[in-house]
C-alpha cells in the first residue's frame, strides 16, 4: 500500500513515516502544497494524508485541484482546527475522512484501514485469528476448539479485536465500535471490559492473546516469548 | 445626518432651548402689549375726531348766527390747543371751503378726504394724520355741509417706534440673560453626570473593585449610577471567574506537562532496559492523552457558548439509548461493587443530539461512580413530566456540602481538589453537562444532602419533529 503524507511539520511527517512504514505501508512525504499536489496527481497512491495548513498551497487547494482533475484517491485530512464549517468544507471538497490534532496514531491507522477497505466489502460469516474461531451467524467463538462463554457485548469486543488482529485499537475507538459510545470518556470503563474478557479468553488457556499497549490501547496477537 | 464623531454638549443644548423658550415668552407678552397700545391709540383718536365732528355738526345745525363760533372752532382751535394738532375744514354743499384751519390746504388739501375716511394718511409735508369726513344736512339747502377733520398722530407714531426699539433691545438683552442663566442651570443639572463620567473613566480591568459614589445625586442620576454599579458587580464577578479560569487552565496543563518532561529527562539521564523505556514512553502517552482530553473539553465548552453551535437533533428512543449506556457502564459498576439500576418507560422518545446526550449522561454516571462507595447504588431514570423530559442520575455517595452546590457546575470547580485530582477527571465534566443541557434549550438541577447522596437531573423539552 502506497501512502503519501503531505505535511510541513517535520516532526509530524517524520513520525508518520516511521509509524506507517512499520505498519507495512510504503510512505512518501511532501513538505509543501505544490510538491504534494504534483506527487498526488502523478504518483500512484492508495491513500493521501493531507494537512490543512501548508506553505505555498494550502490543503483545501490541494484537495480541490486533485478532485478537479478527476483523481479519486482517498484523502484523509489532518487539522488542528475542528470548527464545524471547516469540517463541512473538507467533506464538500471531497475529503474522505477528517482527523483533528492531537490524534492517537492508532486512531489514524484504524481510519486508514477503514478507507482502504471501502469498496468491495465481503460480509464475513466466519473468522480465524490465532487460535480463535468465530461463527457470526450463531454468535459463537471458540479457542483451541473450546467454546467461549461470552455475552453479546463480549463477543462484539473480541471479534473487533480479532478482525483487527495485530492492530492497536484505542479505548475511544473500541467504545465507539462496540457500544456506540461517541465521546471520549476519561474513565477506565473499557479497561474493565477488557479485564473481564481476558478472564474468559486468556486466563483458562495460559497463553494470552489480548495485550495492553500502555497509553495507546489494546491489541490481539500471538506473542511468542 | 447627525455628526456622530463630535457629540454636542447637553449643557449647550439645554441652555439654547432655555433661552429660545424664554425669548419666545417675552416676545409674545411684549407683542401683545404693543398691539394693545396700538389699539388703544386708535380708539382714542377715533373718539377725539368723532367729538370734534359732533361739535362742528351741532354748531352748523344751529347755523347763521353761529357762524363766528364755527369759524373760531375751525380756525382758532389749533392756536388754542397747540399740543393736540387737530385740523378742520367745513365745505359748503357744492364743495366750496367755508372755514378751514390756517394752513390746512397746503398740507392736507380737500382732495385727500375724497377717497377715504377713518384712516391714516401721510400729508404733503410728511406728517401723519388720522382723517375723518362727514356730511351734515344744511337747513334750506339741498346740499349738505361736509366736515373734514384730521388729527396729527405723528407723536404717537414716534412713541410706538421708540417703544418698538426698546422692545427689541429688551428682547436681545433677555435672550442673553436667559442664555447665561440657562447655561448655569444646565451645568449645575448635569454636574452629577460629569462626576459619574469622571468616576467611570478611572475604572479599568485593574480597578474593577471601584464603584461610583456621588454626593447628593438627583434621583435620576442615582438610579443610573446604581445600575452602573450593578453592571460593575457582574463584570467584576465575570472577570474574576475568567482570570480564575485562566489560572486553572494553566495549572491543569502544568501538571501533565511537568510529568512528561520530568519522566523523559530522568529516562534519558542514563541508559535503561527496553522495558523501562517502554514504561516511560507509555506514561508520557497517558499524560498526552490527559492534555488532549483537557484541550478537547475546553474547546467544547468554548464552542458551546456560541449561539450558532449546531445541535444535531434526531428522534431518540430513550429506552434504547439508556440501555446502551448501562451496557457500557455495568462492568465498571460491578467492578466497584456498585449496583447500577435504570428505569425508563418503553415508549419515551425525544429529539436530542445522540452524542451530546451520551456525553452528558456518561459524565454524570462517571461522576456518580467516582463518589459512590462500594456497596452503594447508582440509578439512571428517565420520565416524561408534562412534556418535559427528566433524566436523573442518582448516587448514594457522600453528597455535596451546601456551600459548594452553587458553584458545582463551574469549570474546574471541585469540592475537594486534592481528592478529585487523585480520582481522575478534568474538573470540566459537570460544566460540560450544563452546557449540553443549555445547547438543547434545557437545564440542569441538582438535589443533594450531605450523607444522603446526590441526584442530578437534566431537563429537556420534548420536541416533536
Amino acid at each position: 500500500m502506497r501512502v503519501l503524507v503531505i505535511d510541513d511539520e517535520r516532526k509530524t511527517s517524520s513520525y508518520l513515516k516511521t509509524g506507517l512504514s512499520e505498519q507495512g505501508f510504503v510512505v512518501d512525504v511532501a513538505r509543501n502544497g505544490e510538491d504534494g499536489l504534483h506527487l498526488a496527481a502523478h504518483g500512484e497512491y492508495d491513500l493521501v494524508i493531507l494537512d490543512v495548513m501548508l506553505p505555498q498551497r494550502d490543503g483545501w487547494s490541494v484537495l480541490a485541484n486533485l478532485r478537479g482533475e478527476g483523481n479519486r484517491t482517498p484523502v484523509l485530512m489532518l487539522t488542528a482546527r475542528d470548527d464545524v464549517p471547516d469540517r463541512v468544507k473538507g467533506f464538500e471538497l471531497g475529503a474522505d475522512d477528517y482527523l483533528i490534532k492531537p490524534f492517537a496514531f492508532s486512531e489514524l491507522v484504524a481510519r486508514m484501514h477503514n478507507l482502504l477497505r471501502r469498496g468491495p466489502v465481503r460480509p464475513a460469516t466466519t473468522l480465524c485469528a490465532a487460535d480463535l474461531e468465530f461463527d457470526f451467524g450463531r454468535q459463537r467463538a471458540t479457542r483451541q476448539g473450546r467454546k467461549l462463554d461470552l455475552t453479546p457485548m463480549e463477543f462484539r469486543l473480541l471479534s473487533l479485536l480479532a478482525r483487527r488482529a495485530g492492530e492497536v485499537l484505542s479505548r475511544t475507538y473500541i467504545a465507539e465500535q462496540v457500544w456506540d459510545m461517541n465521546f471520549d470518556s476519561d474513565s477506565n470503563v473499557v479497561e474493565v471490559h477488557i479485564r473481564r474478557l481476558r478472564a474468559k479468553v486468556d486466563d483458562p488457556f495460559g497463553t494470552p492473546l489480548i495485550h495492553t499497549v500502555r497509553g495507546v490501547g489494546y491489541v490481539l496477537e500471538e506473542r511468542h516469548a | 445626518m447627525p455628526d456622530r464623531s463630535v457629540p454636542r454638549s447637553l449643557a449647550v443644548r439645554l441652555s439654547w432651548w432655555y433661552a429660545v423658550s424664554s425669548c419666545l415668552l417675552i416676545a409674545i407678552v411684549t407683542g401683545f402689549l404693543y398691539l394693545a397700545l396700538l389699539r388703544n391709540f386708535d380708539q382714542q383718536n377715533e373718539r377725539y375726531l368723532a367729538e370734534k365732528v359732533a361739535i362742528l355738526r351741532s354748531l352748523l345745525e344751529q347755523s347763521g348766527n353761529q357762524a363766528a363760533t364755527v369759524k373760531w372752532e375751525v380756525e382758532e382751535e389749533l392756536a388754542a390747543h397747540p399740543s393736540i394738532r387737530v385740523l378742520s375744514r367745513v365745505l359748503s354743499g357744492d364743495g366750496i371751503p367755508l372755514y378751514e384751519t390756517t394752513g390746512m390746504s397746503a398740507d392736507l388739501p380737500a382732495a385727500f378726504f375724497r377717497r377715504q375716511s377713518g384712516v391714516e394718511v401721510r400729508s404733503i409735508n410728511g406728517r401723519v394724520y388720522r382723517i375723518r369726513r362727514e356730511s351734515v344736512p344744511a337747513k334750506g339747502n339741498p346740499h349738505a355741509f361736509e366736515i373734514q377733520t384730521a388729527l396729527d398722530v405723528g407723536y404717537q407714531k414716534d412713541l410706538l417706534t421708540s417703544y418698538q426699539n426698546q422692545l427689541w433691545i429688551a428682547l436681545a438683552v433677555g435672550f442673553g440673560i436667559a442664555l447665561l442663566v440657562g447655561h448655569r442651570i444646565a451645568h449645575r443639572g448635569i454636574e452629577p453626570v460629569k462626576q459619574m463620567a469622571a468616576a467611570v473613566k478611572g475604572i479599568g480591568s485593574q480597578t474593577l473593585n471601584e464603584r461610583i459614589r456621588l454626593v447628593n445625586p438627583p434621583a435620576e442620576v442615582a438610579a443610573l449610577s446604581e445600575t452602573f454599579n450593578q453592571t460593575l458587580d457582574r463584570l467584576q464577578d465575570a472577570f474574576g471567574r475568567l482570570s480564575q479560569f485562566s489560572s486553572d487552565i494553566a495549572h491543569e496543563l502544568r501538571t501533565p506537562v511537568n510529568n512528561i518532561r520530568g519522566e523523559l529527562e530522568v529516562a534519558l539521564a542514563r541508559s535503561r532496559t527496553t522495558i523501562q523505556y517502554q514504561d516511560v514512553i507509555g506514561s508520557a502517552l497517558e499524560e498526552c492523552q490527559r492534555v488532549s482530553r483537557l484541550i478537547e473539553s475546553l474547546l467544547f465548552l468554548a464552542r458551546a457558548e456560541h449561539p450558532e453551535t449546531a445541535v444535531h437533533r434526531e428522534p431518540l428512543h430513550l429506552s434504547i439509548e439508556l440501555a446502551k449506556l448501562v451496557l457500557f457502564y455495568e462492568a465498571a459498576a460491578h467492578d466497584r461493587s456498585i449496583t447500577l439500576e435504570y428505569d425508563v418507560p418503553e415508549d419515551l422518545c425525544a429529539d436530542l443530539d445522540r452524542n451530546l446526550l451520551q456525553r452528558a449522561l456518561g459524565n454524570l454516571m462517571e461522576n456518580a461512580f467516582r463518589y459512590t462507595p462500594p456497596g452503594g447504588k447508582v440509578t439512571l431514570d428517565a420520565k416524561n413530566n408534562d412534556g418535559r423530559l427528566l433524566l436523573t442520575v442518582t448516587d448514594t455517595g457522600p453528597g455535596i456540602p451546601p456551600a459548594h452546590v452553587e458553584r458545582i457546575f463551574d469549570r474546574f470547580y471541585r469540592v475537594d481538589s486534592a481528592r478529585s485530582a487523585e480520582q481522575g477527571g478534568t474538573g470540566l465534566g459537570l460544566a460540560i453537562v450544563k452546557s449540553i443541557a443549555q445547547l438543547h434549550g434545557g437545564a440542569v438541577q441538582i438535589d443533594t444532602a450531605e450523607g444522603r447522596g446526590t441526584s442530578i437531573t437534566l431537563l429537556f423539552e420534548i420536541t416533536k419533529s
